[in-house]
């Protein structure tokens, strides 16, 4: 489980930049989002929130999936198989969290760095992520 | 068509466009050989032969494939892989292993790496030699074609050169082969046998300390994951503080550094200017004739012009122990000597005075002391965007955790105010003083100033407590109190000059007064102001009626530098010049040197500058253009040649700045030299960095190619003390500083533990010692005390002799009807400084935007998203508007550090110094950044009198 505390996020996006770093993503192309919101009225203020792959327990990208090339595993994490993916895209539209992103053509997505520390947790200077696995 | 002549013509044919990429370079001689291949290939397949003279031929090689112009071509495979743009990753390592497969490396001499689309042709002749069919085909399919297609679609408005040339016919060959037997061929270049000696450690990680070494208060811990020369990923600090010492970790720029400094756009050879300044038309050259040609101008500007007109200019690109600008300042000064600075663009004003306050410059306290604070009141300080210091963030997390108030001024809601704050007090740039003398008027008449603490330790709060001879009339407190003007400087006083209501001066002011202790910790932003010094001591006022000053948990409101630990320096020789100016005015030094004068300009050593800057180091750094002030004019002034006749810059990218040199060197970046990492002035840690990898094509560290440059001034010997490379030098720094820090550990362990964090975390507050022991211990002032009224001030005639309000150049009163609006520069998480400007992955943690109050944008039709022009006398710019509240009404910002990038006389970069000024504050002569008028219209739109070109 992906553990964001808001009120410590400082919104510097350190995580968001580790995470591309370890999974060597492109530009514009990302797994972990930090998105600012502004207050519209009254005091001015910013709360951010992280979009990332929240690795349902039914996920909707698996069952958009014509391919069958999404799973959930017994490690809780929702797994692309690339190799059978069509790279069709339905998935990216299904998913609530706007979290499936297309690579190289391929569906991807955060698999908490599969197994290794997360990137995200370890990058973060005010220690508001913590990546809780099964 | 091609298989028919079999396997020699498809093997020889790859080896020629091999060699065409591998080409001995000797110049614009070249061209006869690189035509020559071209040719011979367009031959082979049926081509039509290439109608490009020999020269052209040449120049377009020196562009394309050595980097010497404004393209940046994909010639190696990982350029359009993984992150793109990003050298040495994974992909090149998949290339390394499948060229260990057949017996084989790169061949090191070229510093290319192994998936340099030369080696790659080289490796396909090799099979084609060996017959091997299966592994041509997947080879050709998987890494050499991609490749060449990409490069063939960039290179489609150049058909007619030889580059495309040779990749269009080496596609027809490779694609033509189909097998066949083996013929015997030599190893085509690029290529070597695997050495023997190699083979244990292949395959095998090494963890490579590559720490951060731009100029940013963080430093943080950077490890290169290293696995046969490519460097498989970043990770950083691992420890979680529970050590009790500074958590390094990256921020999102440390994480970034693979995809900035190991791109495509890095400079590879060294070269020379063929054509007008700021064109960036250069030609590659060796680097003997680069060498020999500094040598040459060095003594010539210094016999025909005296050595007072060669300047070192200010840099910070690499911001660590070992620095090729301090390096070159050592050479410079053995061989006769150069024109000095002082300040720096960062705290000149800071720097500067501070010291007429309180005697030193060191006036901060260490960041743990905030633990202690019941306020914290963070002035123009924004650490969690500029990155301050690595402790800072978990500090405040600590304070906010347990309850203290934060309070932020700034005219920008920034991250920090939106991560910490209580309380956001919006302020008109350049009007610090003016809230701080109204802040002190509220606490003054409510009775809640420190007495004891005014008359014991500080001069020219009231009539009581003036120097001798002086007006007592001139005094702070007749001041506030409009005994001599008749206007009391009350928060409905400040109200209209600050933009900041009179109830929320009362309610902070009363605040500040009553917590105690507590920390009024300024940044940098107020300082970087026309009136820069006086917001300064503003603030150590405030510090001082409320008796702050030297209290753990409080703060004296000045400079904030505070020395914990030694910090190690490269040794500078005596410069048998005496002359010095402040750094900010080169670009006049260049223009009208030799009218430069002590008391107009701050000159020292002489009543009056010996002559112009006629010749300028400019290494690793971006003053020369980007973030200097003004970069119009100083276009204006560097393109003129007759002026500043030389100039020689090292860097890893062609910056704004490198484009106005006659030299450029490749310099070597992080992930290819040693280096100690320092922190900014605190020092509670140390860095030490190694290479990742050899440095790539002929980059070279700056020490190296200095020390040649030694060599030819025959000053050799002296410039290295015997040290042959900068490790060596490292070495000795490290061993002389162990003497002063008994706590460091010798440097085999330093070195394998990748630095040392000093278990001892001094919690210094500075004048502590002269507050709890004034009579040992004075004010290093000439008073002895701390100097509200400064009789040395008063008499300089340059500020009052009382920190008060003074109404700048360019402040919030004299904007007017055709620049109504106040613009300011600020940090962003995305940079550091220029560094990462030419990084478009970064982008969107910050994208470069105009922020703009809503009321604002509305009065200009402006909606969110628009592209909007921003402009004033100086120039013009272009860039996208952020309409937003987190900036106040009147006031506009663009975050500094985007790359200037002029077309048809509009920055279309949208480089703030693009708008600001080059004339100095008026004590430190320092750069007042954050000092502009300017009027924002829809871009395209008719402007009176001027049509504006989309």
């Amino acid at each position: 489980m992906f553990i964001h505390k808001k009120e410590l996020c400082i919104g510097c996006r350190a995580c968001q930049q580790a995470c591309s770093e370890r999974s060597d993503l492109p530009p514009g192309v990302f797994f972990l989002r930090i998105e600012g919101r502004e207050s519209q009225a009254g005091e001015v203020s910013v709360s951010y929130r992280a979009r990332v792959c929240m690795q349902c327990a039914r996920p909707k990208c698996a069952e958009a999936c014509k391919a069958g090339a999404i799973a959930r595993g017994r490690d809780g994490i929702v797994h692309v198989d690339a190799s059978a993916c069509t790279g069709c895209g339905r998935c990216v539209s299904a998913c609530p969290f706007g979290a499936m992103v297309m690579l190289y053509s391929k569906a991807a997505k955060c698999e908490q760095c599969s197994g290794a520390r997360p990137a995200c947790e370890a990058a973060c200077p005010a220690f508001c992520i913590t990546v809780q696995r099964k | 068509m091609n298989a028919k002549k079999g396997n020699t013509w498809i093997c020889e044919g790859l080896r020629t466009a091999a060699r065409f990429f591998f080409v001995s370079w000797r110049g614009l001689e070249s061209g006869a050989e690189l035509l020559g291949l071209t040719r011979r290939l367009e031959a082979m397949t049926g081509g039509e032969g290439c109608g490009m003279g020999e020269e052209r031929a040449a120049l377009e090689y020196s562009r394309l494939v050595c980097g010497t112009g404004d393209r940046a071509l994909p010639l190696w495979g990982s350029a359009i892989r993984g992150q793109r743009d990003t050298l040495l990753d994974k992909s090149t390592l998949e290339v390394v292993r499948i060229y260990h497969d057949k017996g084989l490396m790169a061949d090191p001499a070229y510093g290319q790496p192994a998936d340099y689309i030369g080696t790659q042709l080289a490796f396909l002749s090799y099979l084609a030699a060996e017959g091997a069919k299966e592994w041509f085909a997947r080879f050709r399919q998987e890494h050499f074609m991609p490749l060449a297609e990409e490069l063939l679609k960039l290179l489609r408005s150049e058909r007619d050169g030889c580059l495309y040339k040779v990749t269009a016919a080496s596609v027809k060959l490779a694609a033509g082969y189909e097998g066949g037997e083996p013929v015997s061929a030599e190893l085509p270049p690029g290529l070597i046998r695997f050495p023997e000696s190699l083979e244990a450690g292949f395959d095998k990680e090494r963890i490579v300390p590559t720490h951060g070494r731009g100029n940013c208060g963080g430093r943080c811990i950077v490890k290169s994951h290293v696995v046969n020369g490519c460097i498989t990923g970043l990770s950083s600090d691992d420890s979680d503080g529970s050590d009790g010492l500074p958590v390094l970790r990256a921020c999102a720029r440390g994480y970034s550094y693979r995809r900035t400094f190991l791109s495509t756009k890095r400079l590879r050879y060294p070269m020379k200017r063929i054509g007008e300044r700021g064109q960036a038309s250069f030609v590659r050259i060796s680097w003997d004739e680069a060498l020999d040609t500094i040598a040459r101008e060095c003594k010539r500007v210094k016999e025909l012009y005296g050595p007072a007109s060669r300047y070192v200019n200010s840099s910070s690109g690499v911001y660590a122990l070992l620095r090729g600008d301090d390096f070159a300042r050592r050479l410079l000064a053995l061989d006769g000597g150069y024109l000095e600075r002082y300040n720096t663009y960062s705290s000149a004003c800071a720097k500067y005075v501070t010291p007429y306050v309180y005697g030193t410059s060191d006036a901060g306290a260490a960041f743990y002391t905030l633990r202690y604070s019941e306020l914290i009141v963070l002035w123009a300080f924004n650490p969690v965007e500029t990155n301050y210091g690595s402790e800072v963030i978990s500090v405040l997390a600590a304070a906010k955790g347990r309850g203290v108030p934060i309070v932020v001024v700034d005219p920008r809601y920034n991250d920090t105010a939106a991560a910490f704050a209580d309380e956001w007090i919006p302020l008109r740039p350049g009007t610090d003083s003016a809230l701080a003398d109204a802040m002190a008027y509220v606490i003054v008449s409510e009775g809640l100033h420190d007495k004891a603490f005014l008359g014991k330790y500080c001069i020219g709060f009231d009539r009581e407590h003036m120097p001798e001879g002086s007006d007592p009339g001139d005094c702070l407190l007749d001041y506030l109190n409009g005994t001599w003007d008749g206007i009391k400087k009350s928060p409905e006083w400040a109200e209209p000059i600050t933009g900041v209501s009179a109830a929320r001066i009362y309610g902070l002011a009363r605040r500040y007064a009553k917590l105690k202790p507590a920390a009024l910790l300024p940044g940098l932003g107020h300082q970087r102001h026309a009136n820069g010094e006086q917001s300064v001591r503003s603030l150590c006022m405030l510090a001082c009626i409320t008796g702050n000053v030297g209290k753990t948990g409080g703060h004296s409101g000045g400079y904030n530098h505070i020395r914990l630990h030694a910090i190690p320096e490269i040794p500078q020789p005596p410069n048998p010049c005496p002359y010095a100016i402040p750094s900010f005015l080169w670009t006049k030094a260049i223009s009208s040197g030799a009218e430069m004068t002590r008391r107009e300009d701050g000159v020292r050593g002489a009543e009056r500058l010996p002559s112009p800057i006629k010749l300028i180091f400019n290494i690793g750094g971006s003053l020369l253009m980007n973030q200097h002030s003004d970069c119009f004019r100083t276009a204006e002034i560097l393109k003129d040649d007759s002026l500043c006749e030389f100039i020689v810059c090292s860097d890893v990218f062609m910056t704004p700045g490198a484009r106005y040199a006659d030299i450029v060197l490749p310099a070597a970046s992080m992930f290819e030299c040693s280096n100690i990492n320092v922190p900014w002035d605190t020092g509670n840690f140390l860095l030490y960095s190694s290479p990742a990898a050899a440095p790539l094509w002929e980059c070279r560290d700056d020490y190296d190619w200095l020390l040649g440059l030694a060599e030819r001034l025959g000053a050799g010997r002296e410039f290295s003390q015997g040290h042959s490379n900068a490790e060596s030098w490292m070495r000795a720094l490290y061993e002389k500083l162990r003497q002063e820090e008994p706590e460091l550990p010798d440097y085999g362990q330093f070195s394998r533990a990748m630095g040392h964090k000093y278990r001892h975390q001094p919690e210094n507050t500075a004048f502590k010692k002269q507050i709890e022991d004034p009579e040992r211990h004075p004010f290093p002032t000439p008073s002895g005390k701390i100097e509200l009224y400064s009789e040395r001030l008063k008499s300089s005639g340059e500020l009052p002799a009382i920190p008060r309000y003074v109404p700048s150049f360019e402040g919030p009163e004299s904007a007017d009807g055709r620049y109504p609006l106040q613009l300011i520069g600020f940090h962003v998480k995305n940079r550091c400084h220029s560094i990462h400007g030419n990084n478009e992955a970064m982008e969107d943690l910050e994208p470069h935007r105009l922020w703009i109050n809503p009321e604002d944008a509305a009065r200009r039709g402006l909606t969110q998203g628009d592209e909007a022009e921003v402009f004033n006398d100086r120039g013009r710019l272009r860039i996208c508007v952020y309409i937003t509240r987190r900036i106040m009404p009147g006031v506009a910002a663009i975050p500094q550090g985007a790359w200037f990038r002029p077309e048809g006389g509009v920055d279309m970069g949208g480089n703030i110094n693009t708008l600001t000024t080059q004339r100095p504050s008026p004590l430190a002569r320092g750069n007042p950044q954050h000092s502009n008028l300017v009027e924002v219209i829809k871009a395209g739109r008719k402007e009176a009198g001027r049509h504006v070109h989309p």
